[in-house]
């Protein structure tokens, strides 16, 4: 009886305040995970704990986070003309379940990845592959049929292998992963998974048979916090370490608080207003300088992102440094020449105030937007303001999300707001290449599909800066669609986390086995 | 009763059919599709392969049949945004809303049924002008609003409270839980606790009046046996009526509490499964609502008997 009341007085004095002792990593998910890195579902959830669970092949450096850097490949070769690529992987690597990690496990992923019936967004890093070959059980042999100059950054990026005896059994074509994998996850990561409840948390324990030694964190805790305000009061409380991504209004109270620690970061994202240049308004260059220069993009910086990024140039993010940026030109901030430019294209604006073509036509085109994100909802009304302040007929049409990217992929949409992390690769190929499969834009242009294929077939990178400097600055001048950002990432951690690099945090993860809390 | 039951049964029965048959097609007539097939980065080609995959190309009615199919032989599926069985979904978040639920309803009850009693009886003193005035703030005050407010005073800035969870991951102790309960269920419980306090008012208000009171009291019997055995008794059945439309309420609406205090809800699963097009738990969430509200509504009916004599089911 005595021992009961002992431990009652315990625990209530235990529960008293929460800043945290215990060697448990807190951090916020927006919606619950799921582990499968061949085709993640609901993608930067899916992504985050991959990161933790899963290596890839090579990974970015600590110090840049664009660097590539050994991960499960110690070292690496490729021929001269840039197509076969030799990878030798570590022998002291194994499975959470116990299995070793080998050669066969690459072929398999890379297979399943390549897969139609998978149907996984990552095959477009391997439509030029021949063959992949197991050529001993730590030596694996890629051949290519032209040269594939972005293949480290691609698998880097996010080409996590994964287990072939574990999965080799499972259908792999559901496509948000096979359920007895999905529940019961096995990777070769710093952390082994623990327990997964739906809307609440996905835990993670340390591996002690890492092959980069034990974690020095024993657990993490994914929570699902999907409320942005609940995630900084959580933060600030201190039942959170770690809040990836702080949204501008937040910046303020989070920067007063003593147990708070700011940092901004550069990542490879680009932020713009892409345009459905199929449409007939949006056919000539003029009119979409016009548009850029129509719109204070300094002003959308300070207003929009409290100052965290800076003004656009071309869709090839500064963070990717070894990309020359002195050919592209900035397009300012110029209301009159705005108007000169439409003029010339035909438009010019009546007495009314609104542009109009010979046949009387006005500029008019719809802006599909979506509720929900507190800094897309302030693009699209400082967008509609600076548009229509110069005479363009706009409208903002108001959607659900998955209706807005149904449309956008359909092409039946004039203009939205977006952006593309992608990977610290200048190859944008899939954006706007007339092929690319992510060419949603629809734009074409011979010139541009011409470096955009040099730009990935060429090995020497001294050639591959001088040909993206060329593309970043014809994209200038064509501004396809609205380039408008580079926005910098601002993350909040509290005091007691040591150890995180400086990269943006989806990179950040590979190295979370460094971090260690106070 | 037992053919009365039996008949009940029968017709709960083809009202969930008809339930899942409109709920089936009103997913299938709404624009987009799963998210899964939405993901800004998956092309069109790779979106038509899921979508085959999925069993999404066939016609309406064989994937109803196909989902009543598996339904009978006791499989709710699963997920079509995480691959997880459907029937795991509702199983880890059927406890926590369970909990807010029964926690919520269970403070509304306890602080509406005595203020709205004395209210009554007090009918226009300075006690009922502060209980209406108090109630009318219940209703208005908006949850998200009340909750972050309540976040902020009493987790940000005094530290009493956790702000977020349900304390599962902590040392799972029941204080632990009970500290992570308090204040959604105090938020979820404002409203009903303020709708059951006028509910019992009024009730109390109408019965007071009525002859077996008078009869009661001139029979000498005092002021508190006249309150709790005569019309405290007959004042309740039409708060029984409303805690019965409140219980499944309770049970599926809770999505906005549930998303300021991260609560591992099942009003939240509804709305992401909503969003996301997720009709396998979309469907098994219907289900389960749809018979919260049979089984609350003959508990209604069975209370009726038990606290009004008058009431017989034959």
């Amino acid at each position: 009886m005595r021992r009961t009341f002992l431990t009652l007085i315990v625990a209530l004095l235990a529960s008293l305040g929460f800043a945290q002792s215990d060697n448990t990593l807190r951090a916020p998910l927006i919606g619950d995970p799921t582990a499968w890195p061949i085709n993640p579902p609901g993608l930067i959830s899916d992504i985050m704990v991959g990161k933790t669970l899963f290596n890839n092949l090579v990974r970015f450096s600590f110090e840049d986070g664009s660097t590539v850097v050994p991960d499960l490949a110690e070292r690496w070769e490729v021929d001269v003309d840039s197509r076969v690529w030799t990878f030798y992987l570590r022998d002291d690597v194994v499975w959470h379940d116990g299995e070793p990690f080998t050669a066969d496990d690459v072929v398999f992923t890379v297979e399943t990845i390549r897969n139609p019936d998978v149907a996984s967004r990552w095959a477009a890093a391997f439509v030029t592959l021949e063959t992949i070959e197991a050529l001993d059980d730590h030596t694996v042999r890629m051949t290519f049929e032209a040269p594939f100059a972005p293949l480290l950054a691609t698998l880097a990026y996010n080409l996590a292998i994964v287990p072939a005896h574990v999965l080799s059994s499972m259908d792999l074509s559901v496509p948000s992963g096979p359920t007895d994998f999905v529940t019961n996850p096995i990777g070769t990561g710093p952390f082994r998974f623990v327990e997964q409840v739906s809307g609440s948390h996905f835990i993670l324990e340390a591996n002690p048979d890492y092959f980069e030694g034990r974690p020095a964190i024993d657990r993490v805790e994914f929570k699902v916090v999907p409320d942005v305000n609940a995630q900084v009061a959580q933060l600030l409380t201190g039942e959170l370490d770690i809040t990836w991504t702080v949204e501008p209004i937040h910046y303020d109270r989070l920067a007063a608080a003593s147990n708070i620690v700011l940092g901004e970061v550069n990542i490879p994202r680009f932020d713009w207003i892409p345009l459905n240049n199929e449409n007939p308004l949006f056919q000539d260059a003029r009119v979409r300088r016009a548009m850029a220069h129509a719109l204070d993009r300094e002003l959308m910086v300070q207003a929009v992102f409290g100052g965290f990024g800076e003004v656009a140039t071309g869709p090839i993010p500064p963070s990717i440094a070894w990309v020359p940026r002195d050919q592209a030109r900035m397009l300012d901030y110029d209301v009159e020449l705005a108007l000169e430019l439409f003029a010339e294209a035909g438009w010019t604006r009546g007495d009314d105030g609104l542009l109009r073509n010979a046949a009387g036509e006005t500029f008019r085109f719809t802006l599909l937007a979506d509720r929900g994100n507190p800094t897309r909802d302030q693009v699209y009304l400082v967008a509609q303001d600076a548009w229509s302040s110069i005479g363009m007929d706009i409208q903002i049409e108001t959607t659900e999300w998955n209706t807005v990217l149904a449309r956008y992929r359909e092409g039946t949409y004039d203009a939205r707001v977006g952006w593309w992390v992608i990977k610290p690769d200048p190859d944008l190929y899939d954006y706007f290449h007339t092929d690319g499969r992510l060419n949603q834009i629809r734009y074409s242009n011979a010139q541009v599909d011409d470096l955009l294929e040099r730009g990935r077939s060429v090995a020497d990178q001294d050639e591959r800066a001088a040909i993206y400097a060329e593309l970043q600055a014809l994209l200038v001048e064509e501004q396809p669609s609205i380039l408008t950002i580079y926005p910098t990432e601002v993350r909040a951690t509290n005091t007691r986390v040591e150890g995180l690099p400086d990269i943006g945090f989806r990179d950040a993860l590979t190295w979370l086995h460094r971090a260690s809390l106070r | 009763m037992p053919k009365y039951l039996l008949s009940r049964l029968a017709q709960s029965a083809v009202l969930v059919v008809i339930v899942s048959i409109v709920m089936f097609a009103l997913i299938a007539s709404a624009p987009g599709g799963p998210a899964i097939l939405y993901q800004e980065d998956v092309d069109a080609e790779a979106a038509a392969t899921m979508r085959r995959n999925l069993g999404l190309d066939d016609p309406i009615v064989v994937q109803y049949a196909r989902w009543a199919a598996a339904l009978v032989q006791g499989d709710l599926g699963t997920s079509l945004s995480n691959s997880r069985p459907v029937a795991m979904l509702i199983g880890q978040r059927f406890g926590a809303t369970a909990q807010l639920a029964l926690a919520s309803l269970g403070l509304a009850l306890v602080v509406a049924i005595p203020i709205g009693v004395l209210s009554a009886v007090r009918r226009n003193g300075w006690f009922d002008r502060i209980a209406t005035a108090g109630a009318f703030m219940g209703v208005s005050i908006p949850n998200f609003w009340l909750g972050i407010m309540m976040i902020v005073l009493f987790s940000v800035t005094l530290g009493w409270l956790p702000s977020g969870g349900t304390g599962a991951t902590g040392d799972g102790g029941w204080l632990e839980r009970l500290r992570h309960l308090a204040m959604p269920a105090f938020v979820l419980g404002t409203s009903t606790m303020a709708q059951l306090t006028r509910y019992t008012r009024s009730s109390m208000v109408t019965v007071l009046r009525e002859d077996f009171v008078r009869t009661a009291r001139a029979k000498g019997v005092p002021q508190r046996t006249v309150l709790t055995r005569h019309a405290l008794r007959n004042g309740l059945i039409p708060v029984v009526t409303v805690i019965g439309v409140l219980v499944p309420r309770l049970f599926s609406g809770a999505a906005i509490t549930e998303s300021i205090f991260s609560w591992p809800g099942l009003g939240r699963l509804a709305v992401d499964a909503a969003l996301q097009r997720d009709f396998p738990v979309i469907m098994a969430l219907t289900l389960v609502v749809s018979v919260l509200v049979i089984v609350a509504s003959f508990v209604v009916d069975v209370l009726y008997a038990v606290i009004d004599p008058r009431i017989r089911y034959g």
